[in-house]
This record gives structure tokens, C-alpha cells and sequence, in this order.
């Protein structure tokens, strides 16, 4: 399987990648995630071969892929644009792997034909690439990377060219088709919603370097730092100061922590608190209570989403299916299970 | 757009292109005509147009092959590398394109000719007494001044095409496990070919209407089409013949340039720009760097050494004993009138007609360009007809203008002595071809919601022109204004016909001096020659600017 050994590259003298390392396990889809530019479509065109890494070993099965080319890899990659041949029909740019191989003529029209019908575009086989919506060329281009049966497919941002409705469809299709296929897949992205969805493992590229690796829930649950946190949409984060083993000092208070759930501190230290996005209105008597005046409030149907401001200044962002009234003073309640303990910015 | 005001907007230019342009090419029909009629055209005649026309397709499509070979591999370097000094050398390299044909004759003939460079060194080493290369008026100097001209129009269209090309597609395919060779072949290579047939088709239309180059170099052995309309005209004065010969070359040209616009056409598929730094390389390795040395070396040596020889040789004086010494004689000269000279004025005069016809030019060919680009605006049925008419004098011969125009206006008060605007019309209609080429997209390019918005915003139509439409348009009309001025400066083959002695053009002076033996006349040309290089290289540094500034935006 594909193991990826301390990768270095830089791009006009600035680092792009650090030391990046991972091993893919066998139909295991790893979805890379990070922001543009931070270097996750480089990873794969070195992966691919297309581009040299400047250190750092790529294995297949153990094997150094360095002096293997492009075209003997066996990888498939689909690049962000597709780029599908504009030259080509739909059937001949999916029989062009194959033909690649070398297939007797009959085959490469019969596997086309096949890989045409698993991504429902049979009846698109004699169209112009060119004539195709963004829904159409990317299933085509999914067909192209998949039917020479590549060994690793690795797709870039498959369907950040397309709109919020067809996108929850294809992601969809998408994961039954890499599940049927049994192939191992590298997904990059910069959608955590898109990444949830699919991805077996999770790694969090930041500044050419990855932060966190590991199954989503993992990730969102344990925040491997600040940064980490924010960039999953967690923003409820709060400087503060641990007191004894189970409460925490900050600018809203002290607030009692059951346990320490993803990272140990000492008593004493300094650290960054997340609260949960999820909240409700404080009942009498409850700890934590949390107090703030609604500076802002979007009805959201299932629930508000609330910006309560603080007397400290801070602002904290919260869901919360109570009714409530834009401007009034509120205090929420938040549960000790769900604070969580980050390493100090 | 209300017919009324669409009518108004074509008036100006379809009067000018008819007065000056159509009654011209009528008139040689007619005249041919008639001589056919009289004296039907003697066998003698069929045979040797024939063997005219052979030679001109022959050695359009030897020089178009020639050039092909050296262009594109330059245009694979362009487009695919990236490395020290591309920018300059790509300018340096386009260079010759906008130079007027005589400055490029007179290049190669300061470094091939009797009196050139090469000659001068080996007769100074071997101790000759006369010049031992003699390639002026041979095919040889023919076929390389025709690579130095076109070398740049495959450079530009495959070269920037190659750069327009997604990295992406060869990488797919590659993954999809096409070897580098297989990728090429399959992808690359069908991706560009409309871009290597345009750009054949364009070169062979350029050689085979040359006119300059093909007089100067050549000599009277090798007569293309339209060096024999000019023999015809002038030397012989036998203007049926002439008139015949201008007849099947517009036959031709009007082929080679449906053709063309066949293949422009077909040349539509979606090229996604992307950022540069995707799509070129560095040269990191010794076999790409040896290739990209080996192309460089042979377009300097092909593209820029004429021009350095004709910069050097003209602050250059041979001395009686062979020597040369460094000197600024040649263009003391320019602003002497010496009895014996060709002219009636000083060499400088024709400098300074040159500018003034230019400047009309300019003036000309961008307001009727602008008229039509506006009455083209929209398209409609009247438009689809009218565009040919417009653009019909870009595939015209410039020698056949000039024929059908002293054909036509050849008595007071329209001859070309007493209506000396007839020179910068006869450069309108060439530039204006080229002008609308320039204005019409631009303006297509501005979409309608534009103009709403601003009145919406409550702008008068007027104001909408001066604030939305006229910034947008202004490169657009800057870079036409260049293209104009360059033209007009170099413009031979209609000035051969209608300048007067009494008014050369710097092309005219520089042809006249050319033809004349001595050092002094030869220095005078090579003077001449220069000024004009440095007038087009400044065009070529205002264009770069333009496009810069664009681009930034």
C-alpha cells in the first residue's frame, strides 16, 4: 500500500511542504484538508509523479516509487478542472487509459461503456466534452480516472466547481462508487462538511505541514490545536488557566471540567478553552452558566444562531433551539463534558 | 440600434473603401478585361504567368517549411520553459514582424552583401579584392529574410498557444498512463494542430504576397507575382499585363485568406488560461538546456544579427585601405541636399514625410475603424454582409492597390503629384484591416449591462461613451494607433506607386540609395534603415507597455 515518507518541497523559496508523512491502508479514503494554497494539490502531483518531491520517499508495497514514471504508477488522479481532453467525445476521453494499456479494441468500448453506466452517463457517450455541465464533465472525468482500474486514485477538490445542491448529490454517488471500486483513495479538499462525509481518515494541512491526522470524529472532537479547531468551524475559543484537576479559569468565569478528554494539562498551566457550538438556556441552579447580551441573532429554522457578547468584550457564537429575543441579556449553560482543553495560543 | 444611425455609421467608411478601394480594383479588372478582349493575351504571355506563379507558390512554401522548422521548436521553448531573459528576447525576437521590408533588405545586405560585414572580414583575412560571397539576389537571401519576417508569427500564435495549453491535459493523460511521447501525440499535438495549420497558412500568405524583400534580395531573376505587377507597371509599362497579373494574385490571396479564416475559426476550442507559473518549467536539465542554447543561437543569428549589422555598419566607414574607422558621417549627410543626390530635398525630409504620412494614417484608419467597429457592433444581417467588404483589403496586395490607384486617379487634380493625400489613404486601407481587427473585440467585449448600469446610475448617453466605453476602448485604440503608425512608416508596396521624387518616404529613399553604387549612398540607406528600426523598436516597447499595464489590471 502507498506510504508517504517525509515529503519536502518548496515553491519560489518558501516552504510549501513539511515533512509530511502517512501510510493509506487498503480501501481506506483519506481526505486531505486544508486551505488554498497549503500545498494539498502539490502533494498529489508528487504522489502522481509529476512533479519531483525535493526529499522524501513515496513506497507502494514497500517499494520506492522514485524511479518509476508517471504513466507506469498506476495512480489515477483527477485534477480539479477535470481537465477532460476538449478534442475527445465523452467515450474516448474515459477509453483513453485503456487504450493506454494496450486493451484489444472491443474491451477498452466495453469497459468504457461499463464506467459510463456506474456514473449514469451511458447516453452521453457520443457528446462533446465541451458541450457538458460542470455535474456531467466531472462524472465523466470520475469515469476517465477510474476505468483503467488504477491501483490509488487521487482526486483534487472533485467538486469544488460546483454548486451546494449537485455537489450533496455527487459527494453522495461519490463514496458509493470508491466503496464498490475497493480502491484506495486520497480526496483533497477544503470543505470539512465534504470531508465528514467521505473520509475514513482526516488530515488537517496547515502551513505545508500536517496538524492532526486521523477518523473524523477523532479530528472534530479533539481538535489537535487552536488553529485545528477553527479552521472545523469551532470558533467558541477562550484563553484560560486550569485550577485544580477539574475547573478552569476564564474571562466568562470559572468553569468546572469533568475530564481532560483529548490532551492532559497540569494544574496551574495555561491553556485555550472550546466550548461547544451547541448550547441551551441556562436553567436555575446549573453550573456553568455563561451570560452575554444577544448582539446578534439569524433564525436559522431548526434553531438561532446566536452571537452572545460577553461583559469581558469576547463574543461567542452559539446554536440554540430556545426562543429568544435579539438584544436581551441571556445566560446559556454549557455542559462539563462537552469543554475541551487546547494548548495555549 | 435604429437603421437611421447604423446607416450614418457606415457612410464614412464603405465611401472611403469604395472611392479608394473597389473603384481601383475594378478599374484593373476593367482594364484587363478589355486587353483580353483586344488582343487576347498571347500563349507567350500564359506561359510566362504561369511560370511566375509557380516560382512565387514555390518558394512561399520553401520558406513557410524553413521557417516552420525554426519556429517551432522556438515556440515549444516559449511556450513550455521558463528561464533568465525570456521576456527581452521574446520582444527582441518579434521585432522583425513590425519591421518595414526595406530595413530587413538592408540588414541582410550589411551582413551578406558586397559591401556587408561578412565580405569585409574575409577579405581582410584572405586579402581578396573582391567580395567572395555573393548571396544578394539569390534565392538563398530570398528564403532567409523570409524566415527572419515569419519566424515571429509562429513564435507568437504556436508559442502562445502552447503556453495557453493546461499542463493539466498532459498530465491526465500521462497518469492515465500515456508515456511522454504518447501524451504528445495524443493530446498536445491534436490541441495545437489548428495553431500550426494557422499559423502555416498565415507564413504562406506573407511570403507569397512579398513584395520588399523579394525586389530587394532577389533581384530581377526571382519575380514573384508581385514583383512582376511592379516590373509590369513601372519598367515595362505594359499595365494590361500588369493589370492580368494583379488580377490572379488577388485570385490567390483571396483563397489563401478564406482559408485562413477557415482555419481561425476552427481554432475555437476552449484553451483555459491559467496562471503562467503552472504550465512553464525551469530548464533543469542538460539536454533542455543544451536545446534551449542550440534555438536561441540560431534566432539571434538569424533574427538579430541582420539588424546588428545594419546598426553597426551604419556608424561604420570603410577606409581606402580596407580599415574601417567608427564615424557619424552617413547621418551628417542626411540633412545635406547635394546636387547629385537622387532627391530634391535633404535624406531627412523623407524621414519627416514618413512621420507626417504616418500620423495621418493613424488619424484615418482609427476614426473609420472606430465607425465600423460601432456599426458592427451588433450583428445583423446587413453587418454579416458588410464585414467581408471591410475586411477584404487585408488579403488585397499592397502592389495591387498601388497599381489600381494610379490607374485611376491619373489626372489633376487627383494624381499622386497634386493630391499627395493619396499615400497616407492607400496606408489607411491596409492598417484599417488591422484597426478593426483590434477595436471590434474590444468593443464586443464590453457587455451591454455596462452602459445600463451608468444610466441607471444617471449618465447621459454622452457621458456613458466618455466614462464607461472610451477607457474601456483606449488600449484597444492605442495599440491600433501603433500598428497603423508602423505600417504607414513602412509601407512599400503602394508607395513605389504613388510617392513622388519630390516627396520620398524613408522605405522609398532607403530602396533609391540601395540601388545606387557607392559607399556614400549605401551609408545613407544603412542610416536611413537604422532610424527606422529604432522608430518600430520604440512601437514594439509601447506595445509590450500596453499590454503590461493591461495585464495588471
Amino acid at each position: 500500500m502507498l506510504e508517504i515518507q517525509r515529503i519536502n518541497k518548496t515553491y519560489e523559496d518558501q516552504p510549501l511542504l513539511q515533512n509530511i508523512s502517512f501510510a493509506l491502508g487498503k480501501e481506506e479514503t483519506l481526505c486531505l484538508l486544508g486551505r488554498s494554497g497549503s500545498g494539498k494539490s502539490t502533494l498529489l502531483r508528487i504522489i502522481a509523479g509529476l512533479e519531483p518531491p525535493e526529499s522524501g520517499r513515496i513506497l507502494w508495497d514497500g517499494q520506492d516509487l522514485a524511479g518509476t514514471p508517471v504513466h507506469r504508477r498506476q495512480f489515477g488522479l483527477m485534477f480539479q478542472d477535470y481537465a477532460l481532453f476538449p478534442h475527445q467525445n465523452v467515450l474516448e476521453n474515459v477509453a483513453y487509459g485503456l487504450r493506454m494499456q494496450g486493451q484489444p479494441e472491443d474491451e477498452v468500448k466495453r469497459r468504457s461503456l461499463e464506467m459510463l453506466e456506474a456514473v449514469q452517463m451511458r447516453s452521453f457517450a457520443r457528446r462533446q466534452v465541451t458541450d457538458l455541465s460542470g455535474g456531467e464533465q466531472q462524472r465523466v472525468a470520475l469515469a476517465r480516472t477510474l476505468a483503467p482500474q488504477p491501483r490509488l486514485v487521487m482526486l483534487d477538490e472533485p467538486l469544488g466547481a460546483l454548486d451546494r445542491s449537485l455537489r450533496a448529490e455527487l459527494l453522495e454517488e461519490l463514496r458509493a462508487l470508491l466503496q464498490r471500486f475497493k480502491i484506495p483513495a486520497i480526496y483533497v479538499t477544503h470543505d470539512q462538511e465534504e470531508a465528514f462525509a467521505i473520509a475514513d481518515r482526516m488530515a488537517l494541512l496547515h502551513n505545508g505541514r500536517i496538524e492532526q491526522i486521523g477518523p473524523p470524529k477523532t479530528v472534530y472532537r479533539c481538535p489537535a490545536s487552536p488553529w485545528a479547531a477553527r479552521f472545523l468551524g469551532l470558533t467558541n475559543l477562550l484563553p484560560g488557566r486550569l485550577q485544580g484537576s477539574s475547573a478552569v479559569e476564564t474571562a466568562c468565569g470559572t468553569l468546572v471540567i469533568r475530564r481532560q478528554t483529548c490532551q492532559n494539562f497540569q494544574p496551574g498551566q495555561t491553556v485555550t478553552v472550546l466550548l461547544p457550538p451547541r448550547v441551551r438556556l441556562a436553567q436555575p441552579g446549573t453550573v456553568n452558566q455563561i451570560s452575554g447580551v444577544v448582539s446578534d441573532l439569524i433564525f436559522q429554522g431548526a434553531d438561532y444562531s446566536v452571537t452572545l457578547k460577553l461583559d469581558s468584550g469576547d463574543t461567542l457564537h452559539f446554536q440554540i433551539e430556545d426562543e429568544i429575543a435579539a438584544g436581551s441579556r441571556i445566560s446559556v449553560e454549557v455542559d462539563p463534558e462537552e469543554i475541551n482543553l487546547l494548548e495555549a495560543e | 440600434m435604429r437603421l437611421a444611425r447604423r446607416v450614418w455609421l457606415w457612410a464614412l467608411p464603405l465611401l472611403f473603401l469604395g472611392l479608394f478601394f473597389y473603384l481601383p480594383l475594378g478599374r484593373i479588372l476593367i482594364i484587363t478585361g478589355q486587353a483580353a478582349i483586344e488582343t487576347g493575351l498571347r500563349p507567350s504571355f500564359g506561359a510566362q504567368l504561369l511560370r511566375t506563379l509557380g516560382f512565387t507558390a514555390g518558394q512561399a512554401g520553401l520558406s513557410t517549411l524553413l521557417t516552420l522548422l525554426i519556429g517551432l521548436p522556438a515556440a515549444y521553448l516559449f511556450g513550455r520553459f521558463r528561464f533568465p531573459a525570456k521576456r527581452p528576447l521574446q520582444l527582441l525576437f518579434t521585432l522583425p514582424f513590425i519591421l518595414p521590408t526595406v530595413v530587413a533588405a538592408a540588414g541582410f545586405n550589411a551582413l551578406l552583401g558586397p559591401n556587408g560585414w561578412l565580405n569585409w572580414g574575409l577579405m581582410r583575412i584572405f586579402g581578396l579584392s573582391q567580395p567572395p560571397v555573393m548571396i544578394l539576389n539569390t534565392l538563398t537571401a530570398v528564403l532567409l529574410a523570409h524566415v527572419f519576417y515569419n519566424t515571429s508569427v509562429v513564435l507568437r500564435v504556436v508559442g502562445s498557444a502552447w503556453a495557453q495549453l493546461d499542463p493539466r491535459l498532459e498530465g491526465s493523460a500521462r497518469t492515465l498512463g500515456a508515456s511522454p511521447w504518447q501524451a504528445f501525440r495524443t493530446v498536445t499535438l491534436p490541441l495545437l494542430r489548428p495553431f500550426i495549420l494557422a499559423a502555416t497558412v498565415l507564413v504562406f500568405l506573407f511570403n507569397f504576397t512579398s513584395f520588399g524583400v523579394v525586389l530587394l534580395l532577389g533581384g530581377p531573376k526571382f519575380a514573384t507575382l508581385e514583383v512582376e505587377i511592379y516590373i509590369q507597371a513601372l519598367q515595362i509599362l505594359n499595365l494590361p499585363a500588369a493589370g492580368a497579373l494583379s488580377a490572379v494574385q488577388l485570385l490567390c490571396t483571396l483563397i489563401i485568406t478564406l482559408v485562413y479564416t477557415r482555419l481561425a475559426d476552427r481554432r475555437n476550442i476552449p484553451l483555459t488560461p491559467r496562471l503562467e507559473s503552472e504550465a512553464v518549467q525551469p530548464l533543469h536539465s542538460l539536454p533542455r538546456r543544451v536545446f534551449a542554447a542550440l534555438v536561441i543561437f540560431l534566432l539571434t543569428a538569424l533574427l538579430l544579427l541582420p539588424l546588428a549589422a545594419l546598426v553597426l555598419r551604419s556608424f561604420s566607414a570603410v577606409n581606402a585601405d580596407g580599415t574601417l574607422r567608427l564615424t557619424l558621417d552617413f547621418y551628417r549627410e542626411l540633412f545635406i541636399n547635394r546636387r547629385q543626390s537622387i532627391f530634391y530635398v535633404p535624406p531627412i525630409r523623407a524621414a519627416l514625410n514618413s512621420l507626417g504620412y504616418a500620423g495621418l494614417t493613424v488619424l484615418i484608419s482609427l476614426s473609420l475603424g472606430s465607425l465600423a467597429a460601432y456599426a458592427l457592433r451588433e450583428s445583423s444581417r446587413l453587418n454579416r454582409v458588410l464585414e467581408p467588404v471591410l475586411m477584404l483589403p487585408l488579403g488585397a496586395s499592397a502592389v495591387t492597390l498601388g497599381l489600381g490607384m494610379v490607374m485611376v486617379f491619373n489626372r489633376p487634380p487627383f494624381d499622386p503629384g497634386s493630391f499627395p493625400l493619396l499615400l497616407p489613404f492607400a496606408h489607411s486601407l491596409v492598417a484599417l484591416p488591422f484597426a478593426l481587427r483590434s477595436i471590434q473585440p474590444a468593443l464586443r467585449s464590453i457587455p451591454p449591462s455596462l452602459g445600463q448600469a451608468a444610466a441607471v446610475l444617471g449618465a447621459s448617453p454622452g457621458k456613458v461613451w466618455r466614462t464607461i466605453e472610451m477607457p474601456i476602448l483606449a488600449r484597444a485604440l492605442l495599440v491600433s494607433a501603433v500598428f497603423a503608425f508602423t505600417i504607414s512608416l513602412g509601407e512599400f508596396g503602394a508607395t513605389a506607386f504613388l510617392a513622388r521624387p519630390e516627396r520620398p518616404t524613408l522605405p522609398v529613399a532607403i530602396f533609391r540609395y540601395l540601388g545606387q553604387p557607392g559607399e556614400l549612398n549605401y551609408g545613407q540607406a544603412l542610416a536611413l534603415s537604422t532610424l527606422l528600426l529604432i522608430i518600430c523598436a520604440v512601437s514594439i516597447l509601447l506595445l509590450e507597455y500596453l499590454e503590461n499595464r493591461a495585464r495588471q489590471k
